[in-house]
């Protein structure tokens, strides 16, 4: 009787071990695939980075012009008559309109602009 | 009897196994309790690691938010010397590898070390290459490396850092406690083959990166200004040119180039003359275009009106011992000539009307005793002396622009005063400091710096360099599309205590468009040949410059 009950718990004891070890061999295991994991992404993120700097220096003001030029494409700015403004839309003109007439309200409390705080600009003066 | 014995036997052995129990026990008590701190801290050092984690130096974008300057991840490859054993032969194969001497890395090899850097920031290829090969006491470890995607565009403006992604020159280097970010640190247990291993126990101090600038530059209008000044700098075989084109309305400035430059990508094989940020660094004699400030004092100190007339004595003038010449004869001309004509003697006679008190004090305003405050490294102010030491000949030099020293900067916040109704800007470069979110954490608002002249004066000179261009010195810096000011000047060097009639600077400020100017361009050439006029070398450029930059900002300007 004694001896099955020193063998049982003895058994229950050997088990939580083994379950305990199992459990940390696991974690190293897990471990060990997340850092995989975390280099394949950063190198993913670098590879990004660097086609970000390729495109960069790919849109380069002065390699665009070599190219039109290797490619004979000439491109010229049009003079200011050759530009059209085209007139704006109504709905711009009324909220312009909006922007006048407040203006023009503000015009009458001008009197209390001397209240709100404005920066100037002082005057020379002679050491 | 014999069972006596036996039982004796039997007690012997017991004794012996209990003894030896005994003094295990003693042993591992000893070990375990009373060296259990030697074992443990042993047992941490071995298993436990503590990595040092670089922060991403902050990128530098333009106005636009394009990237000037950014880090990017970079291998270096580095040898543990006690683990090669052939050092000979691997030297020959890291020496063709790697591009490096073989004398060179048998030397590191040879070192009693166990770390030796052999190569810092290589190639994407020779990384590759060095992994491939899988030798023995020679890894790769992971840095990152400054890189800039226009090349030269910028470069005196951005600068440099060092292999250590410090900054040297430039913005790298005056901003660099914002932008190297803050290292971290993450504590972190290891296996037996270094690798690192999750757990709970882990500390992890997060790097903090370096903010962003966001520059006053625009890419497009450095492009412009740089491939405009080149073209000028190898058809008249400069010495050195320089350019700024600055927003007289906030002081932004939106392009600052100089020749000769380099390629920022690769520093090391730069030459030496090429490293100078000659727009802050150098001062010169103005000449001519510093006659800005004479005709701004005469109009402010109301001792002259636009018709009032000045003899210009042919072209020669003589003051006591001192002659004065023109570069051309003219008779009698309104002061308003005088200056589109650039005329030293009217200039003088002007100049006589107010006074040297008077002159100083609106070459102080003007902002030619003190740096402009660019908040760049390295500016420095001409060496010009205060009124108490001015001779009795000064003033048939300083209203031309002799015996007085300016940076080009100080030249271009001068003329923007003109053109911005009166106002003296402090110039800037960088806008704000951004976090890697976009919040600003620190903004740089313009800054006026003081009233130099009134509006109604800076509108006179305005219209009178104006008519510089249209009629005057400055006729190649006219525009079709735009009306714009300026003033030519063709300054002769000093050459052992004398001026030289060989050596020039040739120069053009201006601005555009005349009624309401939102560029202000300063061009400064060092010994053009052989043409060294200020308005046949230097006003071109300006035009280029100033064309294509209205353009592409779409200025709205009345059509002519």
């Amino acid at each position: 009787m004694r001896l099955l009950k020193f063998l049982t718990v003895l058994s229950i004891v050997t088990m939580a071990a083994l379950i305990y070890v199992h459990g940390q061999v696991e974690l190293v295991k897990l471990s060990y695939a997340i850092e995989i994991k975390e280099k394949k992404l950063k190198d993913m993120l670098d590879r990004k980075e660097r086609l970000g700097y390729n495109i960069d220096s790919l849109e380069n003001p002065s390699r665009l012009e070599s190219f039109l030029l290797a490619h004979k494409i000439d491109i010229v700015f049009p003079g200011r008559r050759q530009v059209v403004r085209v007139a704006k839309s109504t709905a711009h003109r009324e909220d312009h309109l909006k922007k006048a007439l407040f203006e023009k309200k503000a015009g009458i409390f001008s009197i209390f602009e001397f209240l709100s705080p404005r920066a100037e600009a002082e005057g020379f003066k002679e050491k | 009897m014999h069972s006596g014995i036996f039982r004796a036997r039997q007690l012997s052995v017991c004794l012996f196994f209990f003894i030896s129990l005994i003094l295990l026990l003693l042993r591992l008590s000893y070990l375990e309790v009373v060296r259990h701190n030697f074992f443990s801290n042993l047992a941490q050092e071995q298993h436990t690691v503590s990595i040092e984690l670089f922060p991403k130096r902050g990128t530098i974008f333009d106005r636009h938010m394009r990237v000037l300057a950014v880090n990017l991840p970079s291998e270096s490859i580095f040898a543990n010397p006690r683990q090669i054993i052939d050092k000979g032969g691997v030297s020959k194969t890291l020496a063709s590898t790697l591009g490096l001497k073989e004398y060179f890395v048998r030397n590191r090899l040879s070192r009693k070390k166990s770390f030796v850097w052999l190569k810092r920031k290589v190639s994407l290829k020779e990384a590759a290459e060095i992994k491939r090969l899988k030798i023995e006491g020679v890894e790769v470890i992971e840095e990152s490396k400054r890189f800039y995607p226009n090349g030269q565009l910028a470069c005196h403006v951005l600068g440099t850092v060092d292999t250590d992604n410090k900054g040297l020159e430039g913005l790298e280097s005056f901003y660099d406690r914002y932008i190297k970010g803050e290292s971290g640190w993450l504590i972190s247990a290891q296996d037996a083959r270094r690798r690192l291993v999750e757990s709970y126990e882990n500390s992890f101090f997060p790097p903090k990166n370096g903010l962003n600038l966001v520059l006053t530059i625009d890419e497009v209008i450095q492009h412009v200004a740089e491939r405009e000044l080149l073209k000028m700098y190898e058809k008249y075989n400069a010495k050195a040119a320089s350019i700024i084109v600055m927003d007289p309305r906030s002081g932004d400035i939106l392009a600052l180039a100089n020749f000769p430059n380099y390629d920022l990508n690769n520093r090391g094989r730069r030459p030496v003359e090429s490293v100078r940020n000659r727009a802050i660094n150098d001062f010169f004699e103005p000449g001519s275009v510093f006659k800005i400030v004479t005709a701004s004092a005469a109009l402010e100190e109301k001792v002259v009106g636009l018709n009032d007339k000045f003899y210009c004595e042919n072209g020669e003038y003589r003051v006591g011992r001192r002659i004065l010449h023109d570069h051309r004869p003219h008779g009698v001309m309104t002061f308003k000539e005088v200056i589109e004509k650039s005329s030293n003697i009217g200039t003088v006679k002007v100049a006589s009307l107010f006074g040297p008190e008077r002159m100083y004090k609106y070459m102080r305003g003007f902002g030619f005793y003190e740096k402009t405050g660019i908040d760049l490294p390295g500016e420095v102010t001409g060496m010009n002396r205060a009124l108490a030491k001015w001779s009795r000949v000064s003033m048939l030099a300083i209203p031309m622009g002799q015996e007085v020293t300016t940076t080009a900067m100080q030249l271009a916040c001068a003329i923007s005063v003109i053109s911005n109704d009166g106002l003296l800007m402090k110039p800037r470069v960088v806008k704000e400091i951004v976090d890697e979110n976009g919040m600003v954490v620190k903004e740089n608002p313009p800054k006026a710096v003081r009233r130099v002249i009134s509006s109604r004066t800076a509108q006179t000179m305005r219209d009178i360099l104006m008519g510089a261009v249209e009629t005057g010195t400055g006729k190649k810096a006219r525009i079709e599309d735009y009306d714009v000011g300026g003033k030519t000047g063709t300054a002769q060097k000093v050459e052992n205590g004398a001026y030289s009639h060989e050596r020039f600077i040739a120069s053009f400020i201006g601005f555009a468009p005349v009624k309401n100017p939102c560029l202000s361009v300063v061009v400064c050439v060092d010994e053009p040949r052989p043409v060294y006029y200020g308005g046949d070398v230097a006003a071109p450029v300006f035009k280029n410059v100033v064309d294509e930059s209205l353009k592409y900002l779409n200025a709205k300007a009345p059509v002519r």
